[in-house]
């Protein structure tokens, strides 16, 4: 199977995915932790905010909001032909 | 000796709704992250054994990031309660389960409580309570206290563990391991206990629903008109509904103080005393609730069932970028919407913003926010000054599109202090944003608006007793006590005249505002009594006679204009400032706070009264 990493922050909105990596030296990993983005959760960005950031993404069963500089940090797995894994 | 309780979990799962509903308390409740951020305490007794309950704030996670979050894990570890309640959100088991272990390795006695539990049968999530109790070794009740049920289950289960000191399974668990390596085997736990007890169906209609409505709360082209009309529609229906009340409870106060004359001239009581009590103390009292209470009554519960549903966390994702543009965090959009309400309230709501320089900002920034005791004066100077169409329906739009013009500059005023604030103080690293939107939740109509309505009218008139009613007794020895020929208010308003009228105002005015400082809802009676003290008092049973003696004594749209701006802009009330000590713990903070707004309030108005 063929996968494509990218950035949290730069998969495009209603595509799942799942989370690779995480960077431990942000401070906000932590926090994000809690929160549920922790490896091997999906999430998938569900609607922008009215300026384009931050942007809600559905992790595990809550919609939680994050900023683009938060999850620049978070690498995700996608499946070559957008679906989901 | 009651046993001690105490409810925790995960923010905005329902704490403060199922300590309501054991204690009969009225603890605010909202549907939010971050509206608990105080831990509060109550009782119940179940089988002639008494509870005391503590409400301790939401937390995501033990190991504290934010300072309500601290308050919840330093109460755990420090007190030994015979049973924690932890309560749980049924429809995001997992995360909620991470934060139920961390408690269950930390406390030994400790039941859990399934909440929300139709909600989580609509997203598609059935929880097996049973197995998890078998799991974690503790009793596990399903409950939904917004619905009143499975309270006495919760009680009961609660009664159990505080006799039998039954520990649960997973006590010291995790204490020999490192923190990572912590947090790895809850979060594998969390998952194995989440496949073996939850079963999952589709979601239904409902999260489809609220995801359309988030679409359009949050598109460019829909967000900012809806929120706009929102608050138009909030400000109409005060604007409108506050005039009936208001007249109705002057005519009142009126006709009450006339049988008051009479009684007090049946007993020839001394002049001196009957005109501190009936000019002084009654009068003043009379105009603070007639005036400040039916806008605040009418106000507060409509801004209640929007939080109730679950907007306030929308419009602060919403508003988040402007926010961080000018160096703050969009949460502080939540601490304006609660400083509405009460400024002091809002400054203690910054504790939901982690980073201690935008909360900072936050704090300082908070009094730009016109709360309770301003509110009602703009609204009272607009329909005064501006409502001039003879047309009810018309004027009164033209009052709710002011009066959302007003609050937009508010926020642009607290934008921009934010933004000079955040370049003088020291850097720090930025915060996330991190915010969880939770679903909607239609409000239990009449029960929100009871309760709201019946808590702004205790509010006003605690404070009308407690400050108007002495200070109305001040102001009436200060325009009483004659030095020479004039009296002592008419030497503090002769005194502070040059500068009220270089800022557009009057001495009196001015006088009124640093006569207010224990509270602003004390400002327009303050004024009244002052115009009024040198002749004989004449009634006011409208707004007619409130206008001509304004108008009588100077005022003019422009004084209208510069007194919303001075209204706006002004040192924070005397209860505000403590609690800004208290927050920031310097009283550097708390004398800059009172000083930002004050120094723009003076130059906005010197240059208002210069231009107009």
């Amino acid at each position: 199977m063929m996968y494509n990493t990218c950035k949290l922050s730069e998969l495009p909105l209603h595509q799942t995915a799942v989370v690779e990596q995480m960077d431990r030296r942000d401070p906000v990993t932590a926090r994000l932790i809690q929160l549920g983005v922790i490896n091997g959760a999906t999430v998938t960005p569900l609607f922008k905010s009215m300026l384009g950031d931050p942007v809600a993404y559905q992790v595990n069963d809550c919609v939680i909001a994050l900023r683009r500089s938060e999850c620049s940090g978070v690498t995700v797995r996608t499946e070559d032909d957008g679906h989901a894994v | 000796m009651p046993y001690k309780v105490a409810l925790a979990g995960n923010p905005n799962v329902g704490k403060s709704t199922i300590f309501n509903a054991l204690t009969g308390l009225k603890q605010h409740t909202g549907n939010w992250t971050g509206k608990t951020v105080e831990s509060c305490e109550g009782h119940f007794s179940e089988n002639n054994e008494m509870y005391s309950v503590v409400d301790l704030p939401g937390a995501y996670s033990l190991s504290s990031f934010s300072r309500e979050e601290a308050v919840t894990a330093d109460c755990l570890q420090s007190t030994s309660f015979d049973c924690v309640a932890i309560v749980l959100n049924a429809g995001v088991p997992e995360r909620n389960l991470i934060f139920a272990l961390q408690v269950l390795s930390m406390v030994p006695h400790a039941i859990l409580c399934l909440n929300l539990t139709d909600e989580a049968a609509k997203k598609g999530l059935q929880i097996n309570a049973g197995q998890l109790s078998k799991r974690l070794g503790i009793p596990v009740v399903s409950c939904c206290a917004a619905k009143k049920q499975g309270l006495r289950e919760v009680k009961r289960a609660i009664a159990l563990v505080c006799r039998t000191k039954q520990e649960n399974a997973f006590f010291r668990h995790l204490q020999p391991l490192r923190e990572d390596a912590a947090d790895r085997l809850l979060h594998r736990y969390a998952k194995q206990l989440c496949d073996t007890c939850v079963t999952r169906t589709a979601a239904d209609r409902k999260t489809r629903r609220d995801r359309k409505i988030d679409r359009i709360l949050t598109a460019k082209a829909t967000g900012i008109p809806l929120m706009l009309l929102l608050c138009g529609v909030l400000f109409w229906l005060t604007a409108v509904g506050a005039n009936y009340p208001s007249g109705w409870l002057s005519t009142l106060f009126a006709a009450v103080k006339e049988r008051l004359v009479t009684v007090c001239s049946a007993f020839a009581l001394p002049k001196f005393l009957s005109g501190i009590i009936i000019d002084g103390i009654y009068t003043t009292l009379g105009w603070v609730v007639s005036v400040m209470l039916p806008p605040m009554a009418i106000f507060f519960p409509l801004f209640s069932l929007l939080e109730d549903a679950g907007f306030l966390p929308r419009i602060a994702f919403n508003l988040d970028r402007c926010f961080a543009k000018c160096g703050a965090h969009g949460k502080q959009s939540l601490c304006m919407m609660m400083g509405i309400g009460c400024n002091a309230c809002g400054v203690t709501g910054c504790r939901i913003i982690e980073n201690d320089k935008e909360r900072l900002i936050a704090v300082l920034t908070n009094t730009f926010m016109p709360c309770n005791g301003r509110l009602p004066i703009i609204i009272a100077m607009l329909t005064l000054f501006f409502a001039d169409s003879p047309n009810g329906w018309v004027s009164s739009c033209h009052i709710a599109m002011l009066m959302v013009a007003i609050l937009a500059g508010c926020v642009l005023i607290t934008l921009a202090a934010s933004k000079v604030l955040s370049t003088a103080l020291k850097s720090q690293s930025p915060s996330g944003f991190l915010l969880e939107l939770p679903p909607y939740r239609a409000p239990r109509l009449l029960k929100t608006v009871t309760r709201s309505f019946l808590d702004r009218t205790l509010f006003v008139l605690g404070r009308a007793v407690a400050v108007a009613a002495p200070a109305g007794a001040v102001i009436w020895l200060c325009a009483n006590i004659y030095i020479g020929d004039a009296s002592v208010l008419a030497y503090c308003t002769d005194f502070l005249d040059p500068v009220g009228r270089f800022l557009g105002l009057d001495g009196v005015i001015l006088t009124a505002l640093l006569l207010g400082f224990p509270a602003n809802e004390t400002v327009i009676p303050i004024i009244l009594m002052a115009y009024t003290a040198n002749g004989t008092l004449t009634e006011f049973t409208g707004s007619e006679q409130l206008y001509s003696l304004l108008t009588q004594n100077g005022w003019t749209a422009a004084t209208a204009v510069c007194m919303i701006i001075i209204t706006v802009l002004h040192f924070p009330c005397s209860t505000t400032c403590l609690t800004i000590k208290k927050e920031t713990g310097s009283l550097k903070w708390t004398l800059l706070s009172m000083a930002i707004p004050t120094i723009t309030g003076v130059v906005l108005c010197a240059v208002t009264a210069h231009v107009l």
